[in-house]
């Protein structure tokens, strides 16, 4: 038990409304733990309020009660140790690729020598060679999601936040992703939520799955994913996966019927 | 391409004044009320000789450059803060959005009451009228700044401030830029307004002069002056504006 290193993220009996007039109760009461290098998968029918935990955690929304902690300290606003990835990148289109991974490290790197060198690294390790100086608009959805990417992970943040990061890239293009996305957080000892409603999708990213009741979001049920990782696409062809994601999606089902 | 179509562009003008002076020779309309471009071309050798045309462009430029860089700024500084602080917006918005439609002549006797002649009233009147449709551009740019640039910006760890000048800014700036492009046009309208009502420079004063010892052909080259220094300056703050907000 000893061994059990403490929790990199920690969030505790999280519950979000919205509105003034007509308050929505968005998420009850939700508690979650995640580890170092451990990727938790929320998993659940849209509106769900699977988003909502995960703007909470980035300091977008206040919490009605309950308390968000990284490295035990709670979390009270937005910051850099957690980097953000959104559905629709959110890239600076009045910046160049090499410059908005740069967006993120200037007080962390004063040296714009050395700042480059660490963008050059991003601008490897995604992939995007001989794109330093392009813009946004000039590349495919993929690629800007992976521009994206290397920005939030650029500034090193113990917690990676994604919001359905591949829900509007194409089906092969967000294996691939998928794919990239687990190499990248593979030696990490940062602490990844991802939100998606692709059981396939959380089967290859997540480590955990955790699966959320419809409106008021609560957690219903905690799955380890019983591939190990490295995983990739090769999962599918698995004996056990049909079985593993047919589970899954039962919980899901009675929640949306 | 790009040189056939200014080709074709001096073809159209050079046509209209064809047809115009041939209308004129043929006696279809006065001499006298509607000088053929041939006079008025006369008549702009004679102000080019006598240094007087040079000396009015160059003050009504001067004038409305002044007013566009100073009403400019004051909007764009007082739009950055209504469109992103609440406070601000609720104490200025309601008193600008009752301002904003009095046409900036309207502006003109008062500015004489308050700054008597020269400069300032112009300076007053233009920058005025200047302020405002560059405020609203500014104001509703920054207010659809996307929130996700914001949070994003927030979450790779900038400050308030910073935030303003490297996201709120930058995401504002097409919008912004139809707002400029709007108050260049209004600076060259009432810097002729100003000019008409009171100066001893100026394409407007040249307009007024000429008009008061019935020199069509000189009224019509301060008119020509305008409508080409018109054109041209807005050819060239377009082009300006593409490298700009190249992203857009």
């Amino acid at each position: 038990m000893g061994l059990t290193p403490p929790p990199k993220l920690e969030i505790r009996e999280l519950s979000i409304s919205f509105g003034i007039k007509s308050r929505v109760h968005a998420v009850d009461g939700v508690s979650l733990v995640v580890a170092p290098g451990e990727t938790v998968c929320l998993l659940g029918p849209s509106g769900c309020g699977k988003s909502s935990v995960l703007r909470a955690v980035a300091g977008f929304v206040r919490p009605d009660s309950g308390q968000v902690l990284v490295d035990g300290r709670v979390v009270t606003a937005p910051g850099p140790d957690r980097g953000m990835v959104f559905q629709e990148y959110a890239l600076y289109p009045w910046h160049t690729v090499s410059r908005n991974i740069a967006f993120g490290l200037h007080h962390r790197i004063p040296d714009s020598a050395q700042r480059q060198a660490v963008v050059q690294s991003w601008i490897a390790k995604v992939k995007l060679e001989g794109f330093e100086q392009a813009f946004p608009k000039q590349l495919s959805g993929g690629m800007q999601q992976r521009v994206a990417i290397a920005r939030a992970l650029a500034p090193d943040p113990q917690v990676l936040l994604m919001d359905e990061p591949f829900g509007a890239l194409d089906a092969q293009t967000r294996v691939l992703m998928q794919e990239m996305l687990e190499e990248l957080i593979a030696e990490s000892q940062g602490a990844v939520v991802f939100v998606t409603h692709d059981i396939d999708e959380a089967l290859i990213v997540g480590d955990t799955l955790c699966i959320m009741s419809k409106r008021p979001g609560r957690l219903l049920e905690t799955f380890r994913n019983p591939f190990p990782r490295p995983r990739s696409a090769h999962i599918f062809e698995h004996r056990d996966y049909g079985p593993a994601k047919a589970r899954i999606f039962e919980t899901i089902r009675r929640q949306i019927s | 391409m790009r040189f056939g179509r200014l080709f074709l562009s001096l073809v159209s003008l050079a046509l209209f004044c064809a047809v115009w002076e041939g209308a004129s020779r043929a006696g279809f309309i006065s001499n006298r009320l509607i000088p053929p471009p041939s006079h008025v071309a006369e008549a702009a050798w004679e102000l080019l000789t006598e240094g007087l045309l040079l000396r009015d462009v160059y003050w009504s430029s001067r004038r409305a450059l002044t007013g566009l860089v100073v009403g400019s700024i004051l909007g764009i500084v007082v739009g950055l803060f209504t469109g992103r602080v609440l406070a601000v917006r609720l104490l200025l918005e309601p008193v600008i959005q009752v301002l904003r439609p009095i046409p900036g002549i309207a502006w003109i006797p008062f500015a004489i009451l308050w700054f008597g002649v020269g400069e300032v009233p112009k300076l007053f009147i233009i920058s005025l009228g200047v302020f405002f449709p560059v405020w609203l551009s500014t104001h509703v740019g920054v207010q659809a700044t996307r929130s996700q640039y914001v949070e994003a910006a927030q979450s790779l760890g900038l400050g308030t401030h910073e935030l303003f000048y490297r996201v709120v800014l930058p995401a504002a700036l097409p919008s912004i830029v139809t707002g400029l492009r709007q108050g260049l046009a209004i600076a060259f309208i009432l810097v002729v307004a100003a000019e008409l009502t009171g100066a001893s420079t100026g394409l407007g004063n040249l307009i007024s002069q000429s008009h008061l010892t019935f020199r069509t052909d000189r009224m019509l080259v301060g008119l020509a002056l305008l409508g080409v220094l018109g054109a041209l300056v807005d050819f060239g703050f377009t082009r300006l504006a593409r490298r700009l907000v190249h992203w857009d």
